[in-house]
């Protein structure tokens, strides 16, 4: 087994990327179909003047032999992935590291490539390719009808090829190429639906405020670099300790920067915007890669870089009090949404929220935990609700399926069965997933030295419950309407499709999803309701064979046991009492909410307008940037800098002209400019020598 | 010298004969293109024996009595010759449908194409300043009379005339030179020439005729190689030229005039570093910015090709001028990713039927695939990475910087600045102006399709890997080093 | 009064021819057959050169080299005289001038 770990690892790694590359060449065989460009001219047009052909034999086999070449690749890195982390649990495998090659070096660097397989990245890797081949499988089901599915497997295997390269880098140059890589697929696939102006805006909204914080992480990377001379992490960590004795502020610069990069990736309070928006890519999208996976990846590098975090005791604290934030006010928002995916998407924040203060407090051990049980239950909600949009022909408002006239639960019985599970552990009622990660997340903050940590706690707790009411909220509103409300309302009026263009006037009834659908959701149900009691040993540090470095003055993690019972089972009870709250609030007394609202205008408004931070931001940021971009494009744009670059080009183009001149056409001219160079340089050369 | 020795000069042996033999099969089977499926034989035949011992092989000479050696097989002639035929391979499936419908397509061209290869392979392995000269003229006439092929077209011998006078005078230029060094030294060897010039240094200071002397062998190589001032023919003998000889003339005779420059600097030359190194220096700059500031204001294509050229090759002086091992490999480096990278955007050119730069207008609209094949190949040109044409500048100014010369590194960084902005003009016409016509390109022939295909992935990969071929040409240049 | 033949007096008349030669290329603006006959006469000044070194000093190398020079210099006056007989037919004319199609 051992022999052959290097291999796996890169395999794993390789695989997808290959899957993606095949699927690309695809189009070699098959170019581009009619259909596929159909929407891309709508744009520039502005009239439909190709109608989606109907798909020929071939342009099926394009599709098919596109999406089981991608699907296939992950299935099977998800099948070698698990292979590992079950050898590396068992001790049958070591973690090793393999170089693949070197890409270029300058003098005392090298740019090389290679992966690192440890515990962390193990996790990472089953974490990734499990959830990555559910959503390719339930994605054959999902976008069955789409034009352009292969393009949409291509960029969904690229997207975990990239991952893996992120989560297996063995430095940070390789992780950053990965960790851009996995910003561009989801830019791609945010904006799948190009033809949608709001795809588009959403997929540049994303794409910008992920820059904003990677120009954060560069710093820190370029500060790295400077201060350790290196960006290997085994190296990087072997200096921490010399490092900090004569430079701590490096440390905490360098940590600090680091982490405003993992904020914009993890859409951490402040840099969050982009992740609700990013629902307007297809659902599959958002359960791999804004709720199991790249949002993890500011979890994951934090955890990855602890050795660095633990020499930055303030960093942690800024990251403990940040994650708090960021849970208690995507908490909050997520009680008066109403587009389905959004309400999931604020509860990926706020859940993210958890991690990061898990990792304020030291827990690192505690976040991966519940980074790897939430990427189950969140991927499975996603997924759930992905099948709720399906059925209901890409509706997405919960009001909305309350007035359509069915009773979602008796339509939808098996999705309805999922989402539950999902949502027990999502709340965090035991034994489900979510109850073992959740509550050692809190217990651990609880447990922080100096008791530093139980403002947080306090915070978690309240955000748990919150939790349980808007994760019920989705169930009750979605699923427990009841039919004699209904006769009001005349047939479904608004089952026309709000997202992309449905071509089968026949399916007007919601409809359970296809098996292809549902099949995948039970891996993640499993996952949902069992991984926390089979993983709980992820919890403790011994777990993990020193991928993850605490300071022994750090010891909530340690002491994350010893707390007092009630503050142990607070947060489940606070729990149980939100989703009983839930019940009566959005199944039996539906008035309450609106009364609630009214009341309590202010509260009420501010998590409907998601705390104004979009506005705010538009005030703050966008207005003054632009008025600041204006004035610079009126005046430093077009007079300055286009006046210098055109100014030089025309320069340049002057020069070019003038020279012209002299490549007068004629012989003896050429033969004359030789001869003039020659004797120029052989009088320099004379004149050197006397 | 043993019996076996000599097989490690088959390459040569093998060209010249091949010719020999590839001029009957064209003059009795009158059929071009078997004729052009034995010259990639005979070329692969050549390519055998370098393959085998690529820089592992001995350095081995072949004496020429009191004359001293006439050829020298080193491992850095064996990787040069590599880099030549390889490219010289991939040349070949450009010549057959340029020629067929300029109703031109004769067996000669092969041949004449094996000749020009088998005088190349000379230059590269030659060690005395005879064998140079003989090289060199094999090398250029086939090519003056490749150039003018074309015989009804005015532009076509206009080419060819001017090619022919002014490389005639570089070649009367180097004659002299080579005399000027005979008077001088009385032995016209590389080693002999090395020999003495070091004694001559060692003595005092070098006589002015010798350094007259190899001034004017050293431009007749700069004439090849269309450094700046030595240029002027360029543009127009890449324009008047067939297509597919414009491209071979872009791309071979480069190669072997570089390997050749880097073996005279390192060998009989190198005792004169403090004279030529500076004078280089400059050369490379002004070509450079020749190059890239002429190329901005062209309208034909091919011109502007041959600017671009111009430029490339003053980046690649860079690495000449650095004169270390890690110079003289990035040298070859950047000229075997510009040499393939030129053939893939002659191969699109030819593919896309485009002469002038309005002729791509749009091109976008019309062949997404050979849009993206020059948006590729435009943008290794200019050196964005991760694409091979990065790693290729990076080689040179790093070899630069370590030789010490830093501004020559930060000049040929600035001058890459201004060779980017006729690439990205160029995509820019492509993909945002409106073309004039909406008609899509006419069918790509096979040939340009596989140049256009091995040009990208080679693009990409070396982009990725550039130590496949980095680290041959590092292993060939410490060999003469 | 009579001086003796050094070699410097070869040299500076192989100089001279070369000059020459080089001249008539630049200066030349009429024929282009003038032009292959300075071109002859820059080549018989390198022979010149090799042939007096060879002379003055006892080496061999320097008449075979001129002897290579004399064949290769026959192939090519050959090859540009079918260049020339190519430019005529199309052009009609041997004028250098003439050739100015490509230019800028």
């Amino acid at each position: 087994m051992q022999a052959l770990v290097p291999q796996l690892t890169t395999l794993a790694v390789l695989l997808p990327a290959i899957g993606a590359l095949l699927g690309a060449l695809t189009f070699l065989i098959w170019p581009t179909l009619k259909a596929e460009l159909a929407h891309g001219h709508d744009d520039h047009h502005g009239h439909d003047d190709h109608a989606p052909e109907a798909p020929t034999a071939s342009s099926k086999w394009a599709h098919y032999v596109a999406m089981s070449l991608t699907t296939g690749s992950v299935l099977a890195a998800t099948v070698i992935s698990w292979t590992l982390f079950i050898g590396l649990n068992n001790g049958t495998a070591e973690p090793v590291t393999t170089h693949w090659f070197t890409w270029f070096s300058a003098g005392p660097w090298a740019v090389t490539f290679g992966t690192m397989l440890d515990k962390l990245s193990a996790t990472m890797l089953i974490v990734v390719t499990s959830v990555s081949a559910c959503v390719h499988v339930y994605s054959w089901g999902y976008m069955a009808e789409d034009a352009s599915k292969r393009r949409f497997f291509i960029y969904l295997s690229a997207f975990t090829f990239a991952m893996l390269m992120l989560v297996t880098a063995p430095n940070l140059v390789q992780m950053f190429l990965g960790w851009e890589g996995v910003g561009v697929c989801s830019y791609l696939l945010i904006g799948f639906w190009f033809h949608k102006a709001s795809a588009n805006a959403a997929a540049i909204k994303a794409f910008i405020v992920n820059r904003v914080a990677d120009a954060a992480m560069l710093v820190g990377l370029f500060a790295l670099a400077a201060t350790f001379g290196t960006l290997t992490y085994s190296e990087i960590f072997a200096k921490v300790d010399a490092v900090s004795a004569t430079n701590s502020y490096a440390i905490s610069f360098i940590a600090l920067f680091l982490f405003i990069g993992a904020m914009g990736k993890s859409a951490q309070f402040g840099l969050h915007t982009w992740l609700p928006d990013a629902m307007e890519g297809p659902t599959p999208v958002s359960a791999l890669i804004h709720a199991a996976t790249m949002v993890t990846a500011g979890v994951f590098l934090l955890c990855r870089m602890s050795p660095l975090y633990e020499a930055a005791p303030q960093v942690l604290h800024i990251v403990g009090y940040v994650g708090a934030i960021t849970a208690i006010f995507a908490a909050t928002v997520g009680l008066t949404q109403t587009d389905i995916k959004r309400v999931i998407a604020y509860s990926t924040c706020s859940q993210l929220g958890y991690m990061f203060f898990a990792i304020g407090v030291s827990a690192y051990p505690a976040a991966m935990f519940h980074l790897t049980t939430h990427a189950f239950f969140k991927a499975l909600l996603f997924l759930g609700a992905g099948s709720v949009i399906h059925g209901m022909h890409h509706e997405q408002n919960i009001f909305n399926y309350a007035k359509s006239g069915y009773v979602l639960r008796k339509v939808l019985p098996i999705t309805y069965g999922l989402m539950w599970l999902g949502s027990l552990a999502l709340a965090g009622i035991p034994p489900f997933a979510g109850y073992f990660s959740k509550d050692l997340v809190l217990e651990s903050a609880f447990a922080a030295p100096g008791g530093w940590g139980l403002p947080l706690y306090a915070i978690g707790t309240l955000a748990a419950m919150l939790t349980a009411i808007y994760g019920f909220r989705i169930i009750f509103m979605s699923f427990h309407n009841k039919p004699k409300v209904d006769e009001a309302h005349a047939k479904p009026t608004k089952a026309k499709s709000k997202k992309e263009a449905h071509h089968d006037d026949h399916h007007h009834t919601p409809h359970e999803s296809p098996w292809i659908m549902l099949v995948p959701m039970l891996p993640l149900a499993f996952g949902a309701v069992l991984s926390g009691w089979l993983l709980h040993n992820m919890g403790t540090l011994e777990w993990w064979d020193g991928s993850i470095v605490i300071h022994h003055a750090h010891s909530a993690l340690h002491d994350a046991h010893h707390i007092p019972e009630f503050f142990k089972k607070l947060p489940l009870i606070l729990a149980i009492s939100g989703i009983t709250l839930a019940f009566y609030l959005f199944a039996e007394y539906r008035g309450i909410p609106k009364r609630i609202s009214q009341l309590l205008p202010i509260p009420y408004a501010i998590s409907l307008n998601k705390w104004y931070i979009d506005e705010i931001y538009q005030v703050l940021w966008v207005n003054p940037t632009a008025s600041v971009a204006r004035f610079f494009a009126e005046w430093g744009d077009k007079k300055g800098i286009d006046g210098l670059l055109n100014g030089g080009a025309a320069t340049v183009r002057d020069f070019g002209q003038w020279l012209r001149g002299a490549q007068t056409g004629y012989v003896y001219h050429y033969a004359y400019a030789m001869l003039l160079a020659l004797t120029l340089g052989l009088g320099y050369l004379l004149w050197k020598t006397m | 010298m043993t019996h076996l020795d000599i097989l490690l000069t088959t390459p040569l042996l093998v060209l010249g004969i091949g010719s020999l033999f590839l001029l009957m099969l064209g003059a009795f089977s009158n059929n071009a293109r078997l004729t052009g499926i034995g010259a990639a034989v005979v070329i692969l035949a050549a390519m055998v024996q370098p393959l085998l011992q690529p820089v592992s092989g001995p350095v081995f000479a072949i004496d020429g009595g009191a004359g001293g050696h006439l050829m020298q097989v080193s491992p850095f002639t064996n990787i040069a010759t590599l880099i030549l035929l390889g490219i010289a391979l991939l040349c070949l499936p450009l010549i057959e449908n340029y020629f067929k419908a300029a109703k031109a397509y004769k067996p000669e061209v092969y041949v004449l194409v094996v000749l020009a290869l088998a005088g190349m392979v000379a230059l590269i392995t030659s060690a005395h300043l005879l064998t140079l000269y003989v090289a060199l003229e094999l090398m250029s006439f086939p090519i003056y009379i490749l150039t003018a092929f074309l015989r009804d077209d005015a532009k076509s011998s206009e080419a060819g005339l001017k090619y022919y006078v002014l490389g005639s005078m570089a070649s009367g230029l180097m004659l002299y030179g080579i005399s000027l060094i005979y008077a001088g030294l009385g032995t016209l060897s590389f080693t002999g020439v090395f020999t003495a010039l070091n004694n001559a240094a060692a003595t005092g200071e070098a006589a002015p005729m010798l350094l007259v002397g190899t001034t004017l062998i050293l431009v007749a190589s700069l004439f090849k190689l269309s450094v700046a001032p030595f240029h002027m023919w360029t543009p127009d003998v890449y324009e008047g030229a067939p297509t597919p000889v414009t491209a071979i003339m872009g791309s071979l005779p480069k190669i072997a005039a570089v390997a050749l420059l880097i073996r005279l600097l390192a060998g009989p030359f190198d005792s004169l570093e403090g004279y030529w190194q500076p004078a280089l220096g400059w050369l490379a700059i002004a070509s450079m910015l020749v190059g890239a500031s002429l190329a901005i204001v062209q309208t034909n294509l091919k011109r502007l090709l041959a600017f671009s050229t111009i430029a490339n090759i003053g980046f690649i002086m860079v690495g000449i001028v650095a004169a270390n091992p890690q110079g003289a490999s990035g040298a070859l480096l950047y000229l075997g990713i510009y040499a393939f990278t030129t053939l893939g955007l002659f191969a699109a050119l030819m593919a896309s039927g485009a002469q002038t730069v309005n002729d791509l207008k749009g091109l976008a609209t019309r062949n997404k695939g050979l849009a993206a094949t020059f948006l590729l190949l435009l943008f290794s040109l200019a050196g964005i990475p991760p694409l091979a044409g990065f790693m290729a500048k990076f080689a040179v100014f790093t070899a630069a910087v370590q030789a010490g010369l830093v501004p020559l590194a930060i000049a040929g960084v600035l001058s890459s600045v201004l060779a980017l902005f006729y690439s990205l003009w160029l995509i820019k016409v492509m993909v945002f102006d409106t073309p004039d016509t909406l008609t899509p390109t006419p069918k790509i022939p096979q040939g340009l399709n596989i140049v256009m295909f091995v040009s990208c992935i080679a693009t990409l990969i070396l982009g990725i890997f550039p130590n496949m071929l980095g680290n041959l040409t590092l292993a060939a240049a410490t060999a003469i080093f | 009064m009579f001086y003796t033949l050094t070699l410097s007096h070869v040299l500076t008349l192989s100089a001279l021819l070369f000059t020459m030669g080089m001249a008539g290329i630049v200066l030349n603006r009429r024929n282009i057959i003038a032009i292959l006959m300075c071109l002859e006469l820059v080549l018989l000044s390198v022979s010149i050169n090799l042939v007096g070194t060879s002379y003055f000093r006892a080496d061999i190398t320097g008449q075979i080299f001129s002897m290579f020079i004399l064949t290769v210099a026959a192939a090519e006056l050959a090859i540009g005289l079918a260049i020339v007989t190519l430019f005529f037919r199309n052009r009609g004319t041997i004028e250098i001038d003439a050739a100015d199609l490509m230019k800028g």
